[in-house]
């Protein structure tokens, strides 16, 4: 007898749920539903590509896929790309940084205010400290 | 749930002759397997060739250590789970999904929290076709019953453990199921608790005389509730003996009564070995 | 009592505004007097200019959003329910999801030009992913005990979803709302920067190329108050429907 699992895992919701509705025909199901995931992707691609060319909007309004990709790559050898991505990475990682960096201190120093002045709860004293700064 | 999982290899020559023979049966389970598919992590058989019979009007108790399948064997009966390995009967007929006929009552109340006391019964009661007026007049007369009077607006977080499974029976009862299926309804509430519990239980049962299939690991529980006892086996479960437990359990003390302590050593040596085998199979 | 502890840090934030700038500690161009911003906040709302552009900026918040819960709900629902549904749509959401949809402000444009067009189309796909999520989280979430019991009770698969499901769902999908309603602010106020003929936010760029500095901070407190006074609208809203909670 191969090994059993040992935890007594509850079955997930959705899953019950799932299988209520269409009693699942083992692992053919499965990996059916796991290509679905695919589909959806490669159809979304193709429509994109396809609806670009037929000429029933103009390039400007919708490029084709294949044309925008490109692009990217060109920009990416002859252009600025890098440069460009650059500066934007390092504004949005160091604002990122510094508001995780004070929020959490913030949070803290909060979170002891808050404790000492144990009058109002302690999650209204957080929202209108917040909110006046 | 369609008709797709409920069919499978046909009738047995014996069960049909069994059944022919014990007309009393209410449900008949036939060497049921039951392997459960986790979507992550391996399969796990939870039940094998398990083969149980219940009468109308019995009140039979599935006991067994933690993670024998006695639940999911209480979820087959009930058509939560599919039938795919054997047959379950309910009044001859296969076990296609859930219905009115069988209620269920889980361990952790299952009451709609967002409800009252007073909506929740009468939820269990909107399918049975009545006026709204007899209705709320039934829900009143449950909600009475289980002595919830006065509580009926509240809801299920403002109640103690004891009064949210009243409340969760009550439902149950409600809509006057022919079959009470529950999973160690009173294992989430405190000892006192239970053991008041399990009296109105039986004073409830011995008035509406249900068909009761109730799950437990609690031996000294099985011995007090039950006409007919069902052992199970550590998993994979199967039922490794039936007894029958009908004396008479009039005395007011009974937990002292000689009869019942004989009864619970008795049943306690059948359990203990499956236990302990459960035990070791456990992290 | 309680509420004057609450706005007191707001008081003596106004304090220290006034004094800043009256004390010429900070000049005048990067940080007008707040008697200066109030005095043309109330100029600009008698004039009207602020009544319209509001009014259009709340009209272009409410239809973007207002689309994105109901589209979400319906989506993020339907997402946990059916597993081919899920299966379909997940990869799409997923990668939707940590796109800043700012970024598509040029792209709404160039689709549905300056006008309120733009403006909802990107609210909606922005507000649609958090609510979308929050449905669908709070939908996985219905506890399967809770469905036996509806479907034992006689429940078909359709009262389920709207019996056990959506109820259990709430509290998840609501928190995904009062994310979604922060977020149209955000996007709304963006876009009318960038591309918009009228708006809070287009005022916000005119006013401050024009050198107004005064009016645009006015309108900027009032884009400021305006988001906070919904989100404490809607969190009123949200425990009501959340009373069985306590």
């Amino acid at each position: 007898m191969a090994r059993v699992d040992l935890a007594r895992a509850a079955e997930d919701p959705a899953d019950t749920i799932a299988r209520l509705m269409a009693p699942p025909a083992r692992w053919r199901d499965r990996l059916g539903w796991g290509a679905l995931r695919w589909v959806s992707v490669v159809a979304l691609i193709a429509a994109w590509e396809l609806f670009a060319r037929s000429g029933a909007v103009t390039p400007f309004v919708l490029p084709a896929l294949s044309d925008v990709l490109l692009r990217i790559w060109s920009d990416a050898v002859f252009g600025d790309l890098w440069l460009n991505t650059a500066v934007t990475l390092y504004r949005a990682l160091t604002g990122f940084l510094i508001a995780t960096v004070a929020g959490i201190a913030l949070g803290m120093a909060i979170h002891r205010v808050a404790a000492i002045r144990c009058r109002a709860s302690v999650r209204s004293a957080n929202t209108s400290i917040c909110m006046a700064l | 749930m369609g008709d797709d999982h409920g069919a499978t290899a046909g009738w047995r020559p014996q069960s049909v002759l069994s059944m022919a023979m014990n007309g009393a049966a209410q449900i008949v389970i036939n060497r049921v397997s039951h392997v459960y598919r986790p979507p992550r992590g391996r399969e796990v058989l939870a039940l094998q060739d398990v083969s149980l019979e219940v009468r109308r009007r019995e009140f039979v108790a599935l006991l067994g250590p933690s993670g024998c399948g006695k639940s999911t064997l209480l979820y087959l009966i009930g058509g939560f789970l599919p039938t795919v390995d054997g047959t379950i009967a309910v009044e001859g007929r296969p076990v296609a999904g859930p219905g009115p006929d069988r209620g269920i009552v889980f361990q952790h109340f299952a009451l709609f929290p967002w409800k009252t006391v007073r909506s929740n019964i009468l939820y269990g009661l909107e399918k049975v076709g009545l006026e709204r007026a007899e209705r709320e007049k039934r829900a009143q007369a449950f909600i009475d019953m289980v002595g919830l009077s006065g509580f009926e607006d509240s809801y299920p977080s403002q109640l103690s453990g004891g009064m949210k499974q009243r409340t969760a029976i009550a439902r149950t009862l409600a809509f006057d199921p022919n079959i009470l299926l529950m999973d160690e309804p009173f294992g989430a509430l405190d000892a006192q608790t239970r053991s008041l519990m399990q009296e109105e239980l039986l004073s409830i049962w011995q008035r509406s005389r249900k068909t009761v299939i109730f799950v437990t690991h609690d031996v000294q529980e099985a011995v007090y509730l039950a006409d007919r006892i069902a052992v199970m086996s550590a998993r994979p479960g199967h039922i490794k003996a039936v007894l029958d437990n009908r004396f008479d359990k009039s005395d007011p003390h009974i937990h002292k009564n000689q009869v019942f302590i004989d009864k619970v050593d008795e049943i306690w040596e059948l359990v203990k070995t499956e236990a302990i085998k459960a035990q070791g199979e456990r992290r | 009592m309680l509420a004057l502890s609450r706005a007191l840090p707001l008081i003596l934030q106004a304090v220290a505004w006034e004094l800043a700038s009256r004390l010429e500690l900070v000049s005048a161009s990067v940080l007008p007097s707040l008697s200066d911003v109030l005095a043309s906040w109330w100029e600009m709302l008698r004039s009207g200019e602020l009544i319209v552009n509001g009014a259009s900026s709340l009209y272009r918040t409410a239809a973007g959003l207002g689309s994105a819960v109901a589209f979400g709900i319906v989506l993020g629902i339907a997402m946990a329910w059916w597993k081919p549904i899920n299966a379909l749509l997940s990869p799409v959401v997923e990668a939707f999801y940590p796109m800043p949809k700012s970024a598509l402000i040029p792209v709404t444009v160039i689709w549905l030009g300056f006008g309120d067009g733009s403006k909802i189309l990107l609210i909606f796909m922005g507000c649609m992913v958090p609510v979308t999520i929050g449905a669908f989280n709070g939908a996985r979430g219905a506890d399967q005990a809770l469905v036996w019991s509806a479907r034992s009770m006689g429940a078909s698969r359709l009262r389920m979803l709207w019996d056990v499901v959506v109820p259990s769902a709430m509290p998840e999908l609501l928190n995904g709302i009062r994310t979604a309603l922060a977020l149209s602010f955000i996007l709304l106020v963006s876009s009318e920067l960038i591309v918009a003929r009228e708006g809070l936010g287009y005022l916000i760029g005119y006013l401050g190329a024009n050198g107004s500095y005064d009016a645009m901070f006015a309108v900027v407190l009032t884009v400021a108050f305006l988001g906070f006074a919904a989100d404490r609208a809607y969190q009123a809203f949200m425990q009501r429907m959340l009373l069985w909670r306590e």
